[in-house]
């Protein structure tokens, strides 16, 4: 199980920031914290790397979301 | 609560704590990492010239976790995705894990003992015709233990980094201008700067974490203008005022249009450029030192780059330049220009370097924080392994030369060899190198062995076909690769060494910003991979004992002689004993001594296992502190600077003034016409580093960007009936190759140019570059050359 911790930039369009935090609620691989003004902390659950990165990669896509930075990972098992 | 959930609370908390750093600015202390079974240690990262600092965390001896270091000034804890993969590296599937040497065609096993043999054979025969070839990527320690062997011990000069193909211009550009290399400013420019102007450069996919610095100041509300002035949209455009599109060759036009607003309007900084500059122009052949011209010749000169002719050679509106006019006539404002490759890959590579400067010196906007002319590096130690160290063909560390006598004397004194050991004549560049290694030796091809470290050049050399390939097939060629996967290079080599990397060593870097940065083993490399500092001094000492009289110093000792605390001699040549002794701690003390001689000082080793890394000139203070150096010549910071506001203390003219100089724009060697009508551009992409040898093993990444690509503009493609997605042929005047276009992807050339990425090792894009190269920094130009793409099937 592979589990990072990612602070994701949020879209000053409101409607567009309304839509990435809906997206990102229905996906139960994903964790939301309290946003702190237009950053987003998220932990992601992947069942191994490659599905880690997709997550990001998706996430980054969404344009409700400006930016992801990754701040950790935890790599169990698929290290 | 299980494992599972105290990780996810964990990365939750970790999390937030980040998110509120980033949205309040708050720099309160970074939280501790819980233990967990998982010992923590930080480490520079590993693929670029960033420098960004890496929680590592092991478990059972592997990398199983990765954090961004929260109390790193260059990341501030953050990652890129490449950073999301750093502890994945290390272990790809085809790890090399034994000596390999080539019998009968194919690479077989054999021990380390005989390799080391195999190499000193190889030197013992003709010394004279062995050479290096290493790379950005070289630890400190590493490219220093490597540029000793060659200059003070087989005394040839014979080596040259890769880093010669990304970032020599940049050099010789600080060297004419201020007489002494790397960038006078700092990362901290980024967090001041009112304008950020990208010349060629691509910060968003190649050093996003130094662009997001950029970014959140602008999601906080403060105004940075960010003009991006390129020949291909990117994505670093996407986040622009203003994307000025250039014709290939413009860039030099542009600056002089620019200085030349600056003279016509008045708006140039007349009380800087009095008290701190003097003018020069080029002489022929072309020197670093120039000659030296007058204020009114050097604005004569540039009269002839009126707007009109500026956008006549360049492409860029009159409106364009006289917005970039403005910013540089703004004395309000704080400037930082920002490039990587696209200028100092360049058969003008100098020149627009210089001109760049000048245009920051002619308009005064130079140091004070924000106020910068900035080159970026590409890999993780350009600046500390090859500028620093001095692993050039003519180098010596600290700044030093061969060809100086002064300069020899005092790396003959430091390393207490004999009178007269170091040679004068510089060796090869990397270009010449290699075509003499790909000539037969009845031909002038004088170099017969070259061993390559941490380098691809099977891929990364331009116009392959002439300075790579031919080498392999003729005789008395010998290719040795030390490596850490099979690379290209590898694949074609005659002795194949397996290499530790990254964590599975110690290791010392310098970044783009001179922050010198250390780190620690962590976990064991696999099979007999070795360090390649080791296999360097491993090399020395078998050379020693057949009797090679450079391997000894003046008084007949070995020339890598290290100690343990006691002062008795320890055999690190022995592989079980290399870790006796921390070894690049005694090569880093050695090392330091140079760094004085043009004021790069570096602290001592164990300074810099305290502290993310330090900006040199770090210099001890009375009370016994040592203190970076941030904004090198300007009084407010540099100690160095003591005279006035700003001294350029190691100025080409002696007199503490930089050089504005005078280049005209000139066509480029080849450009397109009937036959290779477009322009063809080479790079990178945010997934890979480099020929992708490391991050094309790495899943994750190779399924993100699984494939290398033609990016044509759309109406290039229309008008040649080419599809998204369809594979065409490529190529040029040196060769072709077959690849798919990407349309509308995730940039977009200007109508007349391709953009290519070099990553990929299956599609040599560099059979078709030019190793066409600067006159002054031999560096070769990727950025264009004269191409046609067509349809397969079609003539």
């Amino acid at each position: 199980m592979v589990i990072s911790s990612l602070v994701l930039t949020l879209s000053p369009v409101p409607e567009q920031r309304s839509l990435a935090l809906a997206s990102l609620a229905s996906d139960p691989r994903i964790e939301i914290g309290q946003a702190v003004r237009d950053r987003l902390p998220v932990v992601a659950e992947a069942a191994t790397a490659a599905e880690g990165v997709a997550l990001c990669d998706a996430m980054a896509e969404h344009a409700g979301v400006v930016r992801v930075d990754v701040v950790a990972i935890d790599f169990g098992e698929d290290a | 609560m299980d494992r599972r959930d105290f990780i996810k609370a964990t990365a939750m908390a970790t999390a937030v704590a980040a998110a509120a750093r980033l949205a309040l600015h708050d720099e309160s202390e970074a939280q501790a990492r819980p233990a967990d079974g998982v010992t923590w240690d930080q480490t520079p990262g590993r693929f670029c010239g960033t420098g960004c600092h890496v929680q590592v965390g092991v478990k059972g001896g592997r990398v199983v976790a990765i954090a961004g270091d929260q109390k790193a000034d260059v990341n501030k804890g953050l990652l890129c995705v490449k950073g999301y993969h750093v502890g994945l590296a290390l272990y790809g599937k085809d790890r090399l894990t034994r000596p390999l040497l080539r019998k009968n065609g194919k690479l077989e096993p054999i021990t380390w003992d005989q390799a080391l043999d195999v190499i000193a054979d190889r030197v013992m025969a003709n010394p004279a015709g062995f050479a290096m070839y290493g790379s950005g990527q070289w630890t400190i320690p590493e490219g220093y233990a490597a540029q000793k062997l060659i200059k003070a011990g087989i005394a040839n000069n014979q080596i040259d980094p890769n880093a010669r193909l990304c970032m020599a211009s940049a050099v010789t550009g600080f060297l004419s201008t201020y007489g002494v290399d790397e960038p006078a400013g700092c990362y901290d420019d980024l967090d001041r700067c009112d304008v950020l102007l990208m010349w060629g450069n691509n910060p968003a996919e190649m050093h996003p974490v130094l662009f997001s610095r950029v970014i959140d100041r602008r999601s906080r509300g403060e105004k940075v203008i960010l003009v991006d002035l390129t020949t291909r949209r990117t994505r670093t455009s996407g986040f622009c005022d203003r994307t000025m599109f250039f014709k290939p060759q413009g860039d030099l036009a542009i600056a002089n249009g620019i200085a030349h607003l600056l003279l016509e309007r008045g708006t140039w900084d007349r009380g800087f450029v009095e008290a701190y500059c003097n003018f020069r122009k080029r002489t022929d052949p072309p020197t670093l030192d120039g000659q030296a011209m007058t204020f009114d010749e050097y604005r004569k000169e540039m009269a002839a780059y009126t707007p009109a002719r500026v956008e006549e050679l360049s492409g860029i509106t009159p409106a364009d330049l006289s917005y970039l006019a403005d910013l540089f006539g703004d004395r309000t404002l704080r400037i930082t220009s920002l490039w990587c490759m696209g200028m100092n890959q360049h058969t003008r590579g100098t020149a627009i370097n210089d001109l760049v400067h000048g245009v920051h010196l002619l308009s005064g906007h130079f140091g004070k924080p924000g106020d910068a002319p900035t080159s970026l590096t590409g890999q993780p130690s350009a600046c500390g392994t090859v500028r620093e160290v001095g692993t050039l063909a003519h180098g010596l560390p600290g700044g030093l030369v061969v060809g100086k006598e002064e300069h020899r004397k005092e790396a003959e004194a430091i390393w207490n060899l004999p009178a007269g050991r170091i040679n004068a004549k510089p060796g090869y560049h990397t270009v010449e190198m290699w075509r003499r290694f790909s000539t037969a030796k009845d031909q002038g091809g004088d170099i017969d062995t070259i061993w390559v470290q941490v380098t691809n050049p099977a891929r990364s050399l331009p116009n392959i076909g002439a300075l790579f390939e031919p080498s392999r097939k003729l005789p008395g060629k010998f290719l040795i690769v030390s490596d850490v996967y099979p690379t290209a290079t590898a694949m074609a080599a005659d002795l194949v060494l397996p290499s530790a990397m990254w964590v599975e060593k110690n290791g010392m870097v310098g970044n783009s910003e001179r922050r010198t940065q250390q780190w620690f083993r962590m976990v064991p490399p696999p099979g007999e991979a070795r360090d390649d500092c080791w296999q360097t001094i491993a090399v020395a000492r078998r050379l020693h004992d057949r009797g090679h009289t450079g391997m000894k110093d003046k008084d007949g000792r070995f020339l890598f002689h290290v100690v343990d605390k006691a002062g008795a001699a320890v055999p690190v040549w022995d592989w079980r004993r290399y870790y006796d002794v921390n070894v690049d701690e005694q090569l880093f003390e050695e090392y330091r001594r140079f760094s004085r001689f043009k004021h790069k000082d570096l602290a001592p080793y164990g300074e810099y296992v305290k502290a993310r890394g330090l900006r040199w000139p770090v210099v001890e203070q009375p009370d016994g502190t040592w203190r970076e150096t941030r904004f090198r010549f300007s009084k407010a910071d540099d100690p160095y600077a003591t005279k006035a506001d700003v001294q350029f203390y190691h100025s080409v003219t002696k007199d503490d003034r930089a050089l504005i100089w005078f280049h005209p724009w000139e066509a480029p060697p080849e450009s397109p016409d009937r036959d290779f009508p477009l322009w063809l551009c080479t790079g990178r992409v945010l997934e890979h580093g480099h020929t992708g040898t490391i991050t094309m093993r790495i899943p994750q990444l190779h399924r993100a960007m699984p494939q290398a690509y033609c990016e044509m503009n759309r109406a290039d493609a229309r008008a040649l009936g080419i599809a998204d997605g369809e594979v065409v042929i490529l190529e040029s005047r040196r060769g072709k190759l077959e690849l798919p276009v990407w349309l509308g992807g995730r940039g977009e050339p200007m109508a007349g140019t391709v953009f290519v990425p070099f990553f990929d090792e299956s599609i040599e894009i560099n059979l078709a570059t030019l190793e066409a190269h600067d006159p002054l920094s031999k560096q070769p130009d990727y950025k264009k050359c004269a191409v046609r793409v067509r349809r397969r099937g079609k003539a």
